[in-house]
């Protein structure tokens, strides 16, 4: 078959008679099962659950690093990690929760529920999708891969100069580390551009701006702003990079730099970083939130409009995080107030979605509990971040556990809280059953439990002056109970993490062996687009782009007013799906080039830190894929049968290859 | 040129790929889209660069100094050898959109040629710069300098191989006019990679301390 | 337009629970409150002020606190008595009461984007005014001591003379101390801070708010003390290996006292005549003389000339008036009240002096800190940190008994 034919005419790059089979050099594969399905696919919906399933181990690996550090900190004077692991083990905890863990995980429910919002078939570039995802993994393989290959980055998520020069980090550890999250910037920048093209160009006739979901809203803000901090953090690693491994002078402060230039360009990225992470959070919350309290988002305008005033502000205040640098009261107070702007309209968000459940009829899930956790949570996370906006406050609480714990109330209270509330709201959608309620509840109190006895003593320590970053702290500072109780509840919080593996396993077993692969289109009574095609969705997502006529389009598919404005129920959603109409849209084949590109893209990120000949042959490799890509046709040979391939340079191919200028990128 | 591209209003009918590439919601074609948002992007990377250019300028702690190294009369015309090539790059584009073979192939040659042009005399000015005793570890002003303007010309070059793989798909027959649009998106690019240049320029060569 | 709902329940009984609610948040805070309160010893804790630029940044924090956590109390109470309140009945949809689709109000929405930002404005003015109070110099006749950080340990140096931080011909009459800054009680000090290798953060939560020690930068910082006494601090910004163990305090002498300290500290050693600490104070100048200096005895190279990394190693001149030792982790007097009543010059009893931990330290002292001075940092001239001389028993007991003539 073509699968097994297909890779052994790369070493054949000339075609016989171009001319004549224009198409005919590169085949694509076919397979639609079984690995090579996973590995060649460009389905937005099995890179969305890709993406899913690596964040998750990604997430498993960073929570081992953390029960390590809380181990380590339960006691004082702790001797289960030396000084030299466990700042190894802090710095690849955070940057694999924010890189590899939150921000993808975001993208895996972008990637599979925004087409299907949006009433789309796939994103705009389906092939640069999977090549993000490749890349993303092999920028998460690169940082792993450092504690096997000489040491971890040992110098704090933020990577602070000079202490990242070679002199005073020796190991490759902050190589592997700038590699690596460059790496994965590549990723996030190809996942960005798609996905806001998708967004601005493939909404479904009808979908005008204000009636997206909000899902799709806050991504595309969040991805917006990824779009402009990636490059920065890119080159200020670049910098780095330059400074390590050529000799480079950036941050060498006996040849005149200023080690706050890295502090500024890694902020201009770094606060923004926290809404991008946020965003997606912030839409799902406003998706779960309506479908449980079965009414309209309260203020769906006001929450659109919030999203984008934060994304604007999220660019003014960076320098907030460098309160204590001595950059001068005027620049302080500037910044100070800026920071505070933004709780105006974060606030907004945490009322509306309140007024949402005000007068609704509330169902408990486990999704809509998760959703209830993270704006509450996120509100104390919230709360926290107004007093370090307060500069003078923050040089007493800057650097220590309780910036620790502000910061877990918002990216894991915040983020993680509703991600795994949309894992259960999406999971029936994504694999043809529910997650199991009842497990779904004890991991909802169990992790609600965990986080805040993890979490919440934290602000106590930090204010009684416990440093963060500290592998050891003395007896006699006051800080041992409150480390005991945060050890105790990480612990139940991993139990919580346990428990979810546990019920997507125990889950899944029971519906497969109750012979359930499907279920209904819309098991939750929800409001937006995604649950008006069959669950899971088609590989095309719907036989017929949808026409859209209002916000919250399922809904109104199914509940009008009657005679006297009362809402009543006029049809079922099995009545008003997208339903098979006799004709199976193509969708382009699958691809190799992605994960081959992604894969030299990995040679070249290696060779940077062992060998230039590495990345020479990575170099090579990139280009002979980026070749093949651009010349590989559009769909395999034998997918269309609506156009037979036709032996002359007919109409079919001009017309077939059109499609490569847009879709097949 | 777009017609087929972009206007089809009837998607289910013609389109074998509906919602994928001819159904935008804007008219502007994803490509265009994708690449106009790459540029946005871009600038960023670029801009973080020139901060950094501009923030250790006149800060280095030994020479060689711009004033010794920089050769103004050199530098300007390859700039303008760059900005010819916008302009040539501009008549490949409106040959495409003509279907006129021919001219666009003479046009993406002559700006591949210009692009290279500006690669050698870059080639040449480090070279030059080198043997005045201006290495990439000599002071923070080498280093922000060779980063920067190497950056740009990582981003030239990229730009030639394009040019040159759009030239041997023309030679092949595979940028016919409904194509045309392949040629305007990597001219976007290529525009935009002189109006870097226009800006280092300014910053590198013209106000430098 | 909001409508009457067509479902009512009993707005009395869950007007209770709202109580209950609000019942519970408040001693929830309360509870936190106790527990931040009530621990004891808490040596570096920020909310117990004991200078007054911590009294200032406290009197901003604590009425932020209070209208967080009432911000708090009302989005987490209010959410759990809309959950209680609008329940659904079961686990199904009810479709002959759907709620009424409230697509939003103005006035609300407006109401809530509002209040939040005169609150804010509020908090923000004060918190501008609190920068540049905190921000304003002491006068210039008051004591000026520069603040350098290192790995793993702090320098302080009494600029005597008033002259500016980057003078490299230093006199005698100039003091150099480490990891124990000593200053007079209720005096403004101000403080000029900078690093040598990397970045350090200067913290004592009871005196002041923390600020960055910049290398290549040179920031003007204050502290106080309100009344004598040994206040806590240590490193806060990530710094290597022992940044957990750059510790170092603040202590705050009476007026007179400081006065009698600073002509002590002034005061050059001389070369002790007793025969064990005699050959001591040679294999010191031998074996310690390449980073440590003490004056009137041995000047070690600093800068490029230095070994280290950073330049420059603790001056041990005066060390057995500081009450610690190795960054503050070790005491150097033995932890008993008799000890402890002497006072700072308690090293005049040499039994009081906690000779087995300073032995151990000079013994193998990255076995007791963890610093990059392994062999191999040695021979590539880079040493962060004390690394292991090789010291045979004997002449560990010459060098302990030299540095006890060190007061």
């Amino acid at each position: 078959m073509a699968i097994v034919e297909a890779p052994q005419q790369l070493t054949v790059p000339e075609p016989a008679l171009p001319e004549a089979t224009p198409m005919g050099v590169f085949q694509r594969p076919t397979a639609t099962t079984g690995w090579r399905s996973w590995v060649t696919t460009i389905d937005h919906k099995k890179i969305g659950k890709m993406y899913g399933f690596m964040s998750i181990i990604f997430f498993i690996i960073g929570g081992v690093e953390a029960l390590l550090i809380r181990t380590q900190l339960a006691t004082p004077n702790g001797t289960l990690l030396s000084a030299q692991v466990y700042n190894e083990v802090f710095t690849m905890h955070g940057t694999t929760m924010i890189f590899l863990v939150v921000m993808p995980l975001g993208v895996a429910f972008m990637n599979y529920f925004i087409p299907l919002q949006i009433g789309a078939r796939d994103v705009a570039f389906p092939r640069l999708n999977a090549f993000g995802f490749w890349t993303f993994l092999a920028g998460g393989i690169i940082l792993n891969s450092s504690f096997l290959l000489g040491g971890a980055p040992d110098n704090g998520w933020y990577n602070y100069a000079p202490n990242s020069l070679v002199v005073y980090s020796p190991t490759h550890g902050v190589d592997f580390w700038t590699v690596g999250l460059i790496t994965t910037g590549l990723a996030s920048l190809v996942t960005a551009i798609n996905i806001i093209t998708t967004v601005i160009n493939m909404r479904a006739p009808g979908m005008t701006w204000f009636k997206l979901p909000v899902f799709t809203w806050m991504s595309l803000v969040g991805q917006f702003m990824l779009l402009f901090a990636i490059p920065v953090l890119t080159a200020a690693q670049f910098m780095l990079l330059f400074d390590r491994r050529f000799g480079a002078n950036y941050f060498e402060v006996a040849q005149g730099a200023d080690p706050l230039l890295w502090q500024h360009l890694f902020w201009i990225f770094g606060h923004p970083e926290v809404y991008i992470m946020i965003m997606p959070a912030f839409g799902m919350t406003s998706d779960i939130v309506p479908v449980f309290s079965r009414k309209p988002l309260f203020g769906y305008k006001v929450m659109v409009l919030s999203g984008i005033a934060i994304g604007f502000l999220g660019w003014g205040v960076w320098a907030h995080h460098m309160f204590t640098s001595g950059m001068g009261p005027v620049s302080v107070a500037a910044f100070a107030v800026g920071s505070m702007t933004i709780a105006i309209p974060t606030g907004v968000k945490i009322f509306n979605w309140m007024a949402t459940m005000w007068r609704g009829q509330i169902r408990f899930t486990t999704a809509m509990l998760f959703a209830i956790g993270m704006f509450t949570m996120f509100t104390l996370g919230g709360v926290s971040g107004i007093t370090h906006a307060v500069s003078p406050a923050d040089t007493q609480q800057h650097d220590t556990y309780y910036i620790v714990a502000h910061f877990h109330y918002v990216l894991f209270g915040g983020a993680f809280l509703v991600f795994m509330g949309a894992f259960y709201y999406w999971w029936p959608k994504m694999f043809g059953h529910k997650l199991s309620e009842k497990l779904g509840h004890w991991n909802f109190w169990l992790m609600m439990i965990g986080f805040n006895l993890t979490f919440g003593p934290q602000h106590i320590l930090g204010l009684q002056g416990m440093p963060r970053r500290v592998y050891t702290y003395l007896p006699g500072y006051g800080w041992e109970l409150w480390n005991m109780v945060s050890t105790i509840g990480s612990y139940i919080l991993a139990l919580s993490v346990l428990l979810f593996i546990i019920n997507v396993v125990y889950s899944r077993r029971k519906a497969h062996a109750a012979g359930q692969f499907t279920c209904e289109p819309d098991p939750w009574d929800a409001r937006t687009l995604e649950w008006t095609t069959s669950s899971p969705p088609p590989e095309f997502d719907f036989y017929e782009i949808p026409d859209v006529q209002d916000l919250d389009e399922a809904w109104h598919r199914k509940y009008a007013e009657d005679e006297n404005g009362r809402l009543v129920r006029i049809a079922k959603m099995e009545d008003v799906m997208d339903k098979p109409n006799g004709k199976t849209p193509h969708m382009p084949s699958p691809s190799y080039w992605p994960i081959v590109a992604a894969f030299s893209v990995m040679l070249i990120g290696y060779g940077i830190i062992f060998s230039l000949a590495l990345c020479a042959v990575g170099v090579f490799l990139l280009f002979v894929s980026t070749v093949a890509w651009g010349v590989e046709p559009s769909t395999h040979e034998e997918v269309p049968p609506a156009e037979p391939p036709s032996p002359d340079t007919g109409e079919t191919g001009a017309a077939r290859e059109i499609h490569e200028v847009g879709a097949n990128v | 040129m777009s017609d087929v591209v972009l206007g089809a209003e009837s998607h289910e009918v013609h389109d074998p790929y509906p919602g994928l590439s001819s159904n935008s919601s804007t008219g502007v074609s994803h490509a265009k889209m994708g690449m106009w948002i790459f540029l946005a992007s871009d600038c960023l990377l670029f801009g973080a660069f020139i901060s950094a250019y501009l923030l250790y300028n006149g800060r280095a702690q030994q020479g060689p100094t711009p004033g010794d190294v920089i050769n103004i009369p050199f530098t300007s015309t390859s700039t303008f050898v760059l900005l010819m090539s916008s302009l040539t790059m501009v008549l490949a584009v409106s040959s495409a959109h003509r279907g006129d073979e021919r001219r666009l192939r003479l046009w993406l040659v002559t700006t591949a040629i210009l692009g290279a042009s500006f690669i050698a005399g870059q080639v040449y000015e480090f070279t030059t710069m080198v043997q005045e005793g201006l290495g990439y570890t000599t002071n923070i002003f080498g280093s922000s300098f060779y980063s920067l303007t190497g950056f740009h010309g990582v981003h030239v070059t990229i730009g030639i191989i394009l040019l040159l793989i759009m030239l041997g798909m023309s030679l092949r027959g595979r940028l016919p006019k409904a194509k045309a649009e392949v040629v305007e998106v990597i001219g976007l690019y290529w525009h935009f990679v002189d109006v870097v240049w226009i800006v280092i320029f300014t910053v590198v060569y013209l106000i430098h301390k | 337009m909001i409508h009457r709902p067509t479902a009512r329940r009993q707005t009395r009984r869950t007007s209770a629970k709202a109580r209950a609610a609000l019942g519970l948040g408040a001693a929830l805070a309360a509870v936190v409150a106790f527990g931040a309160g009530c621990v004891p010893n808490a040596k570096q804790d920020s909310l117990k002020p004991k200078g007054h630029y911590a009294q200032t940044i406290y009197n901003l924090v604590v009425p932020v606190f209070i209208v967080g956590g009432i911000v708090s109390v009302i989005v987490i109470g209010g959410t759990l008595y809309f959950a209680f309140r609008y329940r659904a009945k079961g686990d199904e949809t009810d479709d002959e009461n759907i709620p009424e689709p409230i697509h939003g109000n103005t006035a609300f929405e407006l109401g809530w984007t509002i209040t939040p930002a005169v609150i804010l404005l509020v908090v923000g003015f004060a918190t501008v005014v609190t920068i540049f109070k905190l921000d304003k110099q002491p006068p210039p006749q008051n004591p000026h001591i520069e603040v350098i950080g290192q790995q793993w340990w702090w320098e302080f140096r009494y600029d005597l003379g008033g002259a500016d931080v980057k003078k490299e011909d230093r006199k005698y009459d100039d003091i150099v101390t480490a990891n124990d800054m000593v200053i007079p009680a209720g005096t403004d000090i101000s403080l000029k801070m900078t690093a040598r290798d990397v970045i350090h953060g200067w913290w004592v939560p009871e005196l002041q708010g923390k600020r960055d020690v910049v290398p290549g930068r040179v920031t003007m910082f204050n502290v106080a003390a309100d009344k004598p006494g040994t206040y806590y601090g240590q490193c806060t910004v990530m710094c290597g290996l022992s940044h957990a163990n750059m510790r170092f305090t603040v202590i705050a002498l009476p007026k007179d006292e400081y006065k009698t300290w600073l002509a002590e500290q002034q005061k050059p050693a001389v070369m002790p005549t007793e025969e064990l600490a005699a050959a001591g104070g040679e294999l010191f100048k031998s074996q310690c003389g390449e980073c440590h200096t003490v004056r009137g005895i041995h000047d070690a190279p600093t800068g490029d000339k230095s070994p280290l990394t950073a330049g420059a190693a603790p001056d041990l001149t005066h060390l057995m008036s500081r009450p610690t030792f190795a960054s503050g982790t070790f005491d150097l007097r033995i932890d008993s009240k008799r000890c402890v009543a002497k006072g700072l010059y308690f090293a005049e009893d040499q039994s009081c002096i906690n000779s087995a931990e300073l032995r151990a330290w000079l013994h193998d002292p990255p076995a007791m800190l963890p610093m990059a001075a392994e062999e191999s940092d040695i021979a590539k001239g880079d040493v962060r940190g004390m690394p292991d001389l090789g010291l045979s028993p004997a002449a560990l007991d010459q060098l302990v008994a030299f540095l006890e003539t060190l007061k």
